[in-house]
């Protein structure tokens, strides 16, 4: 039987707004990258930025572990 | 005096030929047509600088804030600093935070215009209502940082001082205006519109209060604000790592300017992101004025001994990847150069990474660079030249007029990769996969900058090839984004946290006692973008459709590596984008505004004005 993870998904600014919702709850096989995890939260990767897990930065090939809580971070600009 | 909410009712007068200052009452139909800050320049220089030399006594340098700055609201602390820009000959602004804007209104000024030239190097002293021209002749020829804490030093910490560096002394025409130890009114060259009237500083206290047209509901929806902005669970990534982060991900859509803007994806940017600059320099975060996301970096960089603020995103961007220098240590270094210097980094950026590739083609050899190697990747190389930019010194006094300059200078082709529109060097966007972006580029009003409107990601979530629809989206944020620079807000709170807009449009009316809608104001921000336009068209007789569109080198060279392999612009999409764009906006295909359209914004002598010409 395939492993699953339960996360949280805590969407940043504009990223809630898209998905019409700032927090989601999933689950998922333990072999889903953070980037499948925002597609998942109803987020185009492409607008996603940067990956946090528990507050740590990481890529967006990175698998979570069970009970995680993955904030996505939208692409903004600066100045 | 009569009071207006959220304004100190008062412009100060400054004509440096004279010596004299004096203040006049804020005009009513300023107020109400034009909002502020962005807004109040432009109408300034519209009516004041008709024919004016840039770098001549003529032309007006304009500090102004807007109706938000100085109050309890997140990040209300933005000046935006205006002249007949030297590097394009068109309005030119930039706009700072710091402490500068609220500081301003608390001396009970919303805006200071500057005219005439001093005959030896002065400073302007603010204290209230005592206001002063003195000697600046210790702190000339001294670096922007360096004399910003001279003059903490000599008159206290709470003054907010403006300052510029030698870059501006020597009317170099990307030079800055610093303030707050590390912050800067980057681009267009007011630093060299500074220099020219032979003023180093600008020195500002002030110990007044802000009139407020309902004091419970500005703390009200300004607490909600605060509440709201600390409450995204993106507010730690951003204290962490700050506005760095965009690099890696602008590298992997294939945006990261690298080389010169041959490419969109840059090898080495593991050296140089976020988690380089997080480990290994960044000590402490930095706000402005009354914001609490403090997405400024300080760091340290111990091998050379210097501290720096960044760098940024857009440093990181051109510094970094334009320049392919691939440490963070040295793009810290590069950075901190600049701001002392005080040259915009963005346009630096450019103006090396361009002489690099003229180099490295044989375009120029040792015999025209002082004997300097130019290779990519070489930070000595940029630390030398920008050093000679600075000061005007040999192969400097060409690249201190910018790109297109010195393509005009050394030819060969060349100006089809100098990378700018209307003279302004292409901030940190490789667009040749981006349509959207690409036309932000090419219509935004002070040249080729994004913070009129930054639309890529509408690319990404509408398809980087498609041209449907990408001219209204960049209306849309061109008039909603320096709408932020007509109130005096910066717009990160909106941009970073997604905090939603009706906040700004119910903040107005409790801040100003004025009942305008959010469309109301949007439509202000229509009538300023019409007159720069406008303004452009007077200024610079044939300014037109060509003026708008991208150089030779997105049409022709497709992007070697990374997610946009491959990636041009075709001159038909071009043609496309602004058909659509003049259309939207009821200009001409020529792209100018009709008559029709500036009477519809309430520009009628601006209309009558173009007829008569």
């Amino acid at each position: 039987m395939m492993a699953t993870v339960s996360l949280r998904v805590k969407l940043g600014g504009g990223l809630a707004a898209q998905a019409g919702t700032n927090e989601r709850a999933v689950t998922v096989p333990d072999t889903t990258t953070l980037r499948q995890v925002a597609e998942l939260a109803g987020v185009s990767p492409a607008l996603v930025m940067l990956y946090a897990v528990n507050g740590v930065v990481r890529p967006p090939s990175s698998l979570a572990s069970d009970g995680d809580e993955v904030t996505l971070i939208p692409a903004v600009s600066g100045g | 005096m009569e009071t207006i909410n959220g304004y100190a009712g008062k412009i100060l007068r400054v004509d440096l030929s004279s010596g004299e200052t004096w203040t006049e009452p804020l005009a009513p139909e300023l107020v109400e047509n034009y909002i502020g800050g962005r807004g109040f320049a432009a109408r300034i220089i519209y009516d004041e600088t008709k024919g004016a030399d840039p770098l001549g006594p003529e032309n007006r340098l304009v500090f102004a804030s807007g109706p938000f700055a100085g109050v309890f609201i997140p990040a209300g602390g933005k000046l935006t600093i205006a002249a007949k820009s030297p590097a394009t000959g068109l309005y030119g602004d930039a706009n700072i935070g710091g402490h500068i804007a609220a500081e301003l209104k608390y001396a009970g000024y919303d805006a200071i215009v500057i005219k005439g030239a001093a005959a030896k190097p002065v400073y302007l002293y603010i204290d209230d209502d005592k206001v002063e021209i003195r000697d600046a002749a210790p702190f000339w020829g001294t670096g922007a940082i360096e004399s910003e804490t001279a003059l903490k030093d000599e008159l206290g910490e709470e003054f907010q001082v403006c300052t510029i560096g030698q870059a501006g002394e020597n009317l170099v025409k990307y030079a800055c205006v610093s303030h707050d130890i590390g912050r800067q009114a980057g681009r267009t060259g007011v630093g060299a519109v500074m220099g020219s009237k032979n003023l180093k500083a600008v020195a500002v206290r002030g110990s007044q209060t802000v009139p407020v047209a309902d004091v419970d509901a500005l703390r009200r929806i300004g607490k909600e604000m605060l509440l709201k902005v600390k409450a995204d669970p993106g507010l730690q990534v951003w204290h962490d790592y700050g506005l760095t982060s965009v690099a890696t991900w602008a590298n992997s859509i294939g945006a990261f300017p690298t080389r010169n803007f041959r490419s969109g994806y840059f090898e080495g940017i593991e050296g140089i992101d976020h988690h380089a600059a997080k480990d290994r320099i960044i000590v402490g975060s930095k706000a402005c004025f009354g914001c609490p996301m403090a997405c400024g970096k300080f760091s340290r960089v111990k091998e050379r001994g210097v501290w720096v603020e960044g760098p940024e995103y857009e440093t990181t961007a051109l510094i970094g990847g334009n320049c392919a220098i691939d440490r963070i240590e040295d793009v810290a270094y590069a950075n901190y150069l600049c701001d002392e210097l005080g040259l915009d980094t963005i346009s630096a950026g450019n103006v090396v990474g361009f002489a690099m590739e003229c180099f490295e083609r044989g375009v120029i050899d040792e015999s025209q660079t002082d004997g300097l190697t130019l290779r990519f990747g070489d930070v000595k190389a940029f630390a030398a030249l920008v050093n000679k930019i600075a000061r005007r010194e040999g192969i400097g006094a060409i690249l201190a007029d910018g790109v297109r300059h010195a393509a005009a200078v050394w030819g060969q082709g060349s100006e089809a990769y100098a990378i700018q529109i209307k003279g302004l060097e292409w901030s940190g966007y490789e667009s040749r996969g981006a349509p959207a972006m690409m036309l932000a580029y090419m219509t935004a009003d002070i040249g080729a900058h994004h913070n009129r409107a930054w639309a890529i990601t509408f690319d990404m979530a509408q398809g980087r090839e498609k041209v449907e629809g990408k001219a209204a989206k960049v209306i849309e944020l061109q008039h909603i984004r320096p709408l932020f620079d007509c109130l005096g807000a910066c717009r990160l709170p909106w941009v970073e946290m997604g905090l939603d807009l009706a906040y700004y449009a119910q903040l107005f009316p409790a801040i100003t006692g004025r009942d305008r809608s959010w469309e109301d104001l949007l439509l202000v921000s229509e009538r300023v973008y019409n007159l720069t336009r406008a303004y452009a068209g007077r200024e610079m007789p044939g300014f037109g459709r060509a003026n708008d569109y991208p150089p030779e080198r997105f049409y022709t060279d497709p992007v070697p590596t990374g997610a946009t392999e491959g990636s041009l612009i075709t001159r038909e999409k071009i043609e496309q984008l602004l058909d659509d764009y003049y259309q939207l906006r009821g200009w001409t295909t020529d792209g100018m505004p009709t008559p029709a359209t500036l009477q519809r914004l309430g520009l009628g002598t601006v209309a009558e004005e173009m007829l008569a010409r």
